[in-house]
């Protein structure tokens, strides 16, 4: 082939930018088209700004804790308004700087709405046509709107609305208690909310380890935040100043009173309108079918990220991205696997990769359990999360790492070493030989690591497990 | 202080030398400069000079020894320097290990490999040292040691092999097994077969391929059954009669060319459908093979997958044992081709003998629809196509 390989990349967020840039390195002439801003939801209305918010919720929330310890705060309250205009220049720095890269590495950026044609040409708002080697669909994912009874009444919002309150309520119902819905409702009941969830499963977070979400569930309850199990919302209504949130438990209806309710009941492939399917694009639902490298039914097309409904989350998308474009670009595949850590940034924030405890039941898996308690470890106990825990799964007969899973303060930046154990084919017994510096919240892994083999040091033998 | 004597490097690819000569005895005197050993690869031999003066203290690796690059050679120090002999012992085996014998283990090559799968390597007792990985930067993976120990174990028969009480076992017959079973007999009973063997030259198949994967991902690369399968598929379009089903008074000729794949399971034998073969590519075809043997092997094919079939190919060459054999057709087709395993075979052409990669052939056919001759004739296209692909297939 003469020249360069001409690459058109529909969407700039976490999997549409990471994957521009790393084409640029590998000698493509890149294209990616954006109708909004570049970063997408992860850094315009999702990880990026919820993490801001809870950044300055999680210091208000201390505060409290640190008149204990000696702290004298004559006042403190919230100002919205520099704090959500604090929110927005964070997000405005990190989407400046991704355009920055896309200039430092000659990406051409296209502001519009774009469609791919069955030729596999994209054609820009009706208007300006480009046709190169590869397509790459970045198209991502909105939130799920759930048809109830009062669903579109102007005190109903999504997640993004709620990352652009202008003032806050007094009380706020959140429909669905996975990561989004358990995130929000840390942030409110921190600034002074009357947080109730509302769960449909038996639990919240349901595909997190069910032992950590206990740990969870309690300190939610502790810091004031109700939540609501096996329980289905079945309505909303305005009455008066504000909504009425019918909900049955149990078998039971009773209403809750609150300003807001927030729905947060997951996220779909951001597909629909794009008339895929008459490009011949195979769709499972409404996700985009891709093979191992991400390639779609149709040749030289590629779906990343959200849209191929595989894994939501922006990590993932960036790595899809890495492989996809290597695989178009004919380089080595970094094939980055299916070893993806999630994060909740609460207080204690969960840190989680791998297998849980009911997972590898269910698969009939031989496993071995180590623990270590947060309450064991001197920095753990400092930063008052001595109510957290690490907590190590291996196979029995080698000793591998299958799952780690940790709340505690830190933990989403602890489990890194988790995914590497796990990625690696680490055993308990690489981690116990790793020295772990102290004094960190790093060594209740090496600790729990411990636990595995002999029981851990710095706890009581009949006290463990 | 004593200095050390190490193998050098000769050339990028080296992976041992071997200590060819010592010039010079322990004790004797040595000069900065002055060649004391003889080294030599697989490729060529190379002279080894003292890196200081004194005397040659201590040989760790005699005439023999073949070592890594830097593995310890030996120490040139001070007369009567005393090199303390546990640092002796230490470098001798870390350093002059005796690779043939302790290649596998504790090995001064450093070889790329995750904890866990050396961990089973050593359980099952496996040289990892010739595994290739497939990890990050070629590191040796849990699945590289699993996929090697389970070839080995379909593979190769230990010629000693204890045998502990004999004792009679049941295996129910039933599920896959049984259906197995009822599709044979039922085959057996309804077509009375002829088989044509044939043997032909393969080496311009051989050549496009290799030409095909050059440069091209493993996970992409064509197969030897991908070939063939677009090979008969090309056969067939040129001469369809074998593509047919007898139903009651009617024989169906096919218009789609849908080709079978004979794929072994661990518990039986299962056929997925390459549909319109004909009308892929050579990498989609390879491509579609990969996947649907990968999840036969899986058990996770589904029940149109393997439907819908107007021809099948089934390969024994995997083996490496099998020339000839007849399989059983696969009903409601009306023929199979067999194929085994390649062999470099003399054969004379223009009154010369040569050596060729010869691929035989078998082709079991219902002769209730297909007739001896125009098998013959479909057998003849088949062998053309695989003698001069480019001409058939471009």
């Amino acid at each position: 082939m003469n020249g360069k390989k001409k690459m058109i990349i529909i969407g700039g967020g976490p999997g549409g930018y990471v994957a521009a840039i790393r084409a640029a390195q590998l000698g493509a002439e890149v294209h990616v088209i954006e109708e909004n801003r570049v970063g997408g939801t992860c850094l315009n209305v999702g990880c990026i700004p919820t993490k801001a918010l809870l950044h300055t919720a999680k210091i208000f929330h201390h505060l409290k804790d640190e008149e204990k310890n000696g702290l004298i705060i004559d006042s403190s309250s919230v100002d919205m308004d520099a704090l959500m205009a604090r929110k927005q220049q964070v997000v405005n720095r990190l989407v400046g700087g991704v355009e920055g890269l896309f200039k430092a590495n000659s990406i051409t950026l296209h502001k519009g709405h774009a469609v791919i044609k069955a030729d596999k040409s994209v054609i820009i708002d009706n208007k300006e046509t480009l046709k190169g080697d590869a397509v790459v669909l970045a198209l991502g994912s909105r939130p799920v709107v759930i048809p109830f009874a009062g669903h579109n009444l102007p005190g109903v919002i999504d997640s993004t609305e709620a990352l652009d309150l202008k003032e806050l309520p007094s009380a706020m119902v959140i429909m669905g208690g996975g990561v989004i819905g358990i995130e929000f409702a840390y942030l409110f009941n921190a600034l002074g909310v009357k947080v109730t969830i509302v769960e449909l499963q038996p639990r919240i977070l349901p595909t997190i380890d069910e032992e950590i979400t206990k740990i969870l569930q309690k300190e939610f309850t502790a810091m004031g935040i109700e939540i609501k199990t096996n329980a289905k919302l079945l309505s909303a209504q305005q009455e008066n100043h504000a909504l009425a949130v019918l909900v049955e438990e149990n078998g039971q209806t009773s209403t809750l009173s609150c300003d807001k309710l927030l729905v947060a009941v997951g996220r779909t492939p951001n597909t629909a309108g794009m008339q895929l399917e008459q490009s011949g694009i195979s769709m499972n639902r409404a996700a985009i079918a891709v093979d191992s490298n991400y390639m779609t039914s149709v040749r030289d097309v590629y779906a990343i990220g959200d849209c191929n409904g595989k894994i939501m989350l922006a990590h993932a998308a960036s790595a899809q991205g890495i492989d996809a474009v290597e695989h178009i670009m004919g380089h080595k595949v970094t094939r980055s696997g299916d070893i993806v850590p999630s994060c909740v940034y609460t207080f204690p924030e969960i840190g989680a990769v791998g297998q849980t405890e009911e997972q590898l039941r269910e698969a009939g898996t031989t496993y071995q359990v180590g623990r270590f308690p947060m309450a064991g470890n001197g920095k753990a106990l400092i930063e008052g999360t001595e109510s957290g825990l690490v907590k190590i799964l291996t196979g029995a007969r080698y000793g591998e790492v299958l799952g780690m899973h940790i709340i505690g303060s830190n933990a989403t930046d602890l489990i890194a070493e988790g995914t590497l154990a796990i990625s690696a084919e680490l055993t308990a017994a690489d981690l116990v030989a790793a020295i772990h510096p102290h004094p960190t919240i790093s060594e209740a892994v090496m600790e729990a690591a411990h636990d595995v083999l002999d029981g851990a040091i710095h706890w009581p033998p009949s006290r463990k497990k | 202080m004593a200095l050390e004597i190490k193998m050098p490097t000769v050339g990028l690819m080296m992976e041992t030398g071997l200590v060819a000569a010592w010039y010079k005895n322990e004790g004797d005197k040595v000069e900065k400069g002055e060649v004391i050993a003889e080294m030599e690869t697989e490729k060529m031999s190379s002279p080894i000079e003292a890196a200081g003066s004194g005397v040659l203290l201590k040989i760790i690796a005699p005439v023999g020894t073949e070592l890594p690059p830097g593995g310890f050679m030996g120490y040139i120090g001070e007369p009567g320097e005393e090199i303390a002999v546990s640092v002796v012992q230490d470098e001798a085996q870390k350093g002059a290990v005796d690779l043939q014998q302790d290649r596998q283990m504790e090995s001064v090559n450093f070889i790329r490999i995750s904890p866990l799968a050396k961990k089973i390597a050593k359980e099952n007792n496996l040289d990892y040292s010739r595994v290739t990985g497939s990890g990050p930067m070629g590191r040796i993976v849990a699945k590289d040691i699993r996929e090697t120990v389970a070839n080995r174990k379909t593979c190769v028969v230990p010629v000693t092999m204890p045998i502990p009480g004999i004792e009679d076992s049941y295996l129910p017959y039933g599920g896959i097994r049984k259906s197995i079973g009822e599709n044979m007999l039922n085959s057996w009973l309804t077509a009375p077969r002829v088989t044509h063997f044939a043997s032909v030259d393969s080496t311009e198949m051989k050549r496009v391929r290799n030409q095909f994967n050059l440069g091209v991902e493993n996970h992409d690369k064509a197969s030897v059954i991908g070939f063939l399968v677009k090979i008969v598929a090309r056969a067939i379009e040129g001469y369809p009669v074998v593509n047919a089903s007898l139903e009651g008074t009617q024989i169906h000729r096919h218009g789609a060319i849908n080709i079978g794949v004979a794929v072994a399971v661990e518990r039986g034998l299962l056929v997925p459908v390459v549909k319109n073969a004909n009308k892929k590519s050579l990498l989609e075809i390879s491509r579609e093979i990969r996947d649907l043997s990968g999840r036969a092997k899986n058990n996770q094919l589904a029940p149109e997958e393997m439907q819908g079939g107007t021809f099948t190919v089934s390969s024994l060459g995997a083996y490496d044992s099998v020339e000839y054999f007849t399989p059983i057709i696969n009903q409601p087709e009306s023929a199979i081709l067999g194929i085994g395993r390649m062999m470099d075979t003399p054969v004379a052409i223009n009154g010369e003998v040569v050596i060729r990669p010869m691929l035989p052939l078998s082709l079991v056919f219902d002769h209730r629809v297909i007739d001896g001759a125009p098998a013959a004739e479909f057998l003849r296209l088949v062998m053309d196509v695989i003698e001069n692909p480019m001409k058939f297939l471009l």
